[in-house]
């Protein structure tokens, strides 16, 4: 059912649009004012509107990241460990390889990858070897190195003179290109809707794609027809936690220059809701991540121009992810039902 | 005297969306009070979307259903149960984990305050389980026969004020004697007034035990007759299948394809394989029978890959493939068609064309450079379908749109298509019509010519039906040899199991 597909996410927005607009209002004493600059703001001028694509840029990578693990049928819950983490490392390396050539930007983002991989392989060989669930060890595999990348910023690669816990700044030498001066918007937005086509490309075409997919519908299926399940479950776990770490370290080079405490503020947990509000689509996370930037946007204009409070956005976002969800268990009574014989 | 009637649909029609299937385009039947009535067709017929329909778990396009004469119209199952209709499922909707008891009062646990009931909900049961001989009242499910589970569920449907009960294909997983007392059972169950509608391939059964008999054929009611007016002919007539001879080719037997020597498996301390030896050469067929899972289907899962052998060796041909992969093993010209049809054999959530590749995708020229050729896999899939007589709309029909006999006959297309030289198969005919079976028993006879089958099963008649030889296995024993050819019976199997066991 095609059009139910291209339904149920608009409608999900819609009332989520819907929702937002009735707290707003009802919060605020210049309800009018501060509906005008919430929805209309990030449109406001290109400053703003370079900012809000600026802000998509991560929920693109950690999006594409929980796709690709939720395509191979496995989950990957230590997206903002993986981002944080990933990042961190990267940085470090960063600050001590010769900078302003384009090989040391991309030896960097290959490091970040393999640190984020690393990371979720690890939930992945705990799986197959000891049959852990990989939700809950990815998770908390996550979580602890959201501490442990705390502890470096805070202890050996501080830098002693920044009021945060923070490392020293990059050279600007070694950092993307930005896009439409002075936002934030950088080349990292092109590097993220590349890889999501690419992995389009890879899921429709590729023997990878239809393993993939088999595996994902019918592990049993797929291994009795000499698929190597493992395998699949595997590599879908690298890709994953290399693509988050890889979006950490495009935020990184892109936008802070710098690895700052907290930084990844849930980009990568929003990376779950991202990929669900478009059915796990590659070719479609963009939109999904800009819908995400924009509420995130709106939120921090209304809040700088008429003093909302910018918690609303995370409650907003709750909301959508209740009813992405609420879909998903939909979805599934309904596949039950029209079954025939 | 004419009896009562207590359900009557007519002219119920049901296309299924998104593939435009059309199951039923005109479907009449009436059920009477205290009759047993058998629903027939071919695979594919409508049967189960009838009765799924008048249990309110599919809501018909066009037709209407009358119960004691007034027209009603079911949402949901539960509507159906409130005028006594009633789908015995089969054991899907048991707790494995609770006893007898606490599954048949599951959902409407009789309360007292918020606690259960114990006294009423027993003396609620007590007579009734007299009379269905349940005795087994605080056995956990789990540990309960195929049959005594089908006793649960009647039981439950009975203490939910059943008057009418629909039983989809209620021999499916019961043996020869299970199979009796189930008809005992129905048989009693019928003098107290109830109205039984039960789904089943096998004309004689049908015959035997049904008051009345109503034969579907694509979707419409072509016979509906009561037993005393017809014979095995008629019906077999009306179901559609002419009545043909199987072809006996007498295929010459070849260089020696597979030999297995001393293999054992245990799983835990259970030795569900001890020391088989055999050997097949090609243009045989041969099958493994046992009673129930005595380890036949076991050896094909070692067989194909999917299970380690304790100790033992495998040879194909002339190499040693103990030690391959299941991948390798494929390529080597091994195919495998698992017991387990929906969840083993097919990708449901797949399409056809999805379905039919999985064997070929990745190898030259369906796939270069780790990408897929769509057109070229398509173009197989058509061949293939078009080769094996499966009826499809499009290949990209999501493939639990098919009926029952054409996933068989894909699942069996996919398998004999690339011609392997070794076919193994777990009951490859169970729950099939006569013309599917008699279908695939040729596709085996061309088989010969180039291959040999190793036949799994627990079915006498389908071992006998298709093999030339039967090795027969007790509790993952190679008991003893025996070639059809020359014998009576089937039930010659299960004497020399019970002779030697």
């Amino acid at each position: 059912m095609t059009h139910r597909k291209v339904l149920s996410p608009i409608f999900t927005v819609v009332v989520a649009f819907l929702i937002c607009a009735v707290i707003l209002g009802a919060t605020s004493r210049q309800p009018r004012e501060t509906l005008r600059w919430f929805f209309l703001g990030p449109f406001s001028n290109l400053y703003y509107f370079g900012n809000m694509l600026a802000a998509s840029v991560p929920l693109i990578f950690t999006g594409l990241a929980a796709c690709i693990a939720f395509s191979a049928g496995v989950f990957n819950l230590g997206l903002e460990g993986q981002y944080y983490f990933g990042a961190i490392v990267g940085t470090i390396i960063a600050l001590s390889v010769p900078t302003s050539r384009l090989s040391s930007t991309l030896f960097v983002l290959v490091v970040s990858f393999s640190v984020g991989g690393l990371l979720s392989l690890a939930s992945a060989l705990l799986k197959l070897e000891f049959g852990f669930s990989e939700l809950i060890s990815s998770f908390m595999i996550g979580q602890i190195f959201i501490y442990v990348g705390d502890f470096m910023l805070n202890g050996p690669f501080r830098d002693p003179e920044a009021a945060l816990a923070a490392t020293r700044y990059l050279d600007e030498g070694i950092g993307l290109a930005k896009i439409l001066p002075p936002s934030n918007l950088h080349v990292g937005y092109v590097i993220g809707l590349t890889l999501c086509l690419v992995f389009h490309f890879v899921r429709k075409h590729s023997v990878m794609g239809y393993e993939f997919k088999t595996v994902k519908e019918n592990p049993r299926f797929a291994k009795i027809h000499g698929i190597k399940v493992e395998k699949i479950w595997l590599l879908a776990m690298l890709l994953s936690g290399g693509v988050a770490a890889v979006g950490g370290m495009v935020e990184i080079l892109g936008v802070y220059g710098r690895a700052v405490r907290g930084f990844s503020h849930g980009n990568g947990f929003n990376g779950i809701a991202v990929s669900l509000l478009v059915r796990n689509d590659p070719a479609l996370i963009f939109l999904s991540a800009l819908f995400f930037a924009y509420l995130e946007s709106g939120g921090e204009i209304a809040s700088l121009m008429v003093q909302t409070p910018p918690e609303i956005v995370r409650l907003v976002q709750g909301i959508v992810f209740c009813l992405v969800t609420a879909e998903f268990l939909f979805r599934r009574s309904e596949r039950d039902a029209d079954s025939v014989a | 005297m004419r009896s009562k009637v207590i359900v009557q649909l007519l002219n119920v029609q049901k296309t299924f969306h998104p593939s435009g299937v059309r199951a039923l385009r005109g479907a009449n039947l009436s059920l009477e009070v205290g009759s047993i009535h058998a629903l027939l067709g071919a695979n594919g017929a409508g049967k189960t979307t009838l009765v799924r329909i008048l249990a309110g778990e599919l809501q018909p396009d066009v037709g209407k259903i009358f119960v004691d004469g007034k027209v009603v119209d079911f949402r949901t199952p539960k509507d159906a149960m409130r005028h006594g209709i009633v789908l015995v499922h089969q054991n899907l909707s048991l707790v494995d984990e609770l006893t007898v008891f606490e599954n048949l009062f599951l959902g409407r646990e009789p309360r007292r305050l918020f606690f259960l009931d114990k006294k009423k909900a027993e003396d609620e049961i007590g007579k009734l389980c007299e009379k269905l001989s349940l005795v087994a009242l605080n056995k956990r499910v789990a540990d309960l026969s195929m049959a005594e589970k089908q006793k649960v569920e009647i039981a439950r449907a009975l203490i939910f004020g059943a008057r009418v009960l629909l039983l989809d294909e209620p021999t499916a997983y019961l043996g020869g004697s299970e199979e009796e007392r189930l008809f005992e059972l129905l048989v009693s169950l019928k003098r107290t007034g109830c109205a039984i509608l039960f789904i089943t391939h096998d004309v004689d059964q049908a015959l035997k035990i049904a008051d009345r008999v109503t034969v579907l054929r694509e979707g419409e009611t072509v016979l509906s007759e009561e037993t005393s007016k017809l014979n095995v002919q008629r019906v077999i007539e009306a179901m559609g299948f002419r009545s043909s001879e199987p072809s006996s080719v007498c295929a010459q037997v070849g260089e020696e394809l597979l030999r297995i020597s001393d293999l054992t498996l245990k799983t835990g301390k259970r030795l569900v394989l001890d020391r088989v030896s055999l050997s097949v050469r090609q243009g045989e067929t041969v099958g493994l029978f046992g009673l129930g899972n005595d380890g036949q289907f076991d050896l094909l899962e070692v067989l194909i890959g999917l299970r380690n052998p304790s100790s033992g060796r495998i040879f194909f041909q002339t190499c040693d493939i103990t030690q391959l992969s299941i991948r390798e093993r494929r390529r080597l010209g091994i195919a495998y068609v698992p017991k387990d049809r929906l969840k083993e054999a097919l990708n449901l959530e797949g399409s056809i064309l999805e379905n039919a590749i999985v064997n070929v995708y990745r190898e030259k020229p369906y796939a270069k450079f780790g990408l897929l050729n769509w057109d070229l896999l398509k173009r197989y899939t058509l061949d293939m379908l078009k080769d094996f007589e499966v009826k499809t709309v499009s290949v990209a029909q999501p493939v639990r749109t098919l009926s029952g006999g054409n996933l068989q006959r894909l699942i069996l297309a996919r398998e004999l298509f690339q011609r392997p030289k070794l076919l193994l198969a777990c009951r490859p005919t169970s729950g099939l019509d006569v013309r599917v079976q008699d279908y695939i028993a040729q596709r085996l006879q061309q088989l010969k010519s180039y291959g040999c089958a190793l036949i799994a099963t627990n079915d006498a008649e389908e071992a006998f039906g298709l093999c030339d030889r039967i090795l027969i296995f007790s509790k993952g024993k190679l008991k003893r040899v025996l070639h059809t050819e020359g014998l009576a019976e089937p039930a010659v199997l299960f004497s020399s199991v019970g002779g030697e066991a």
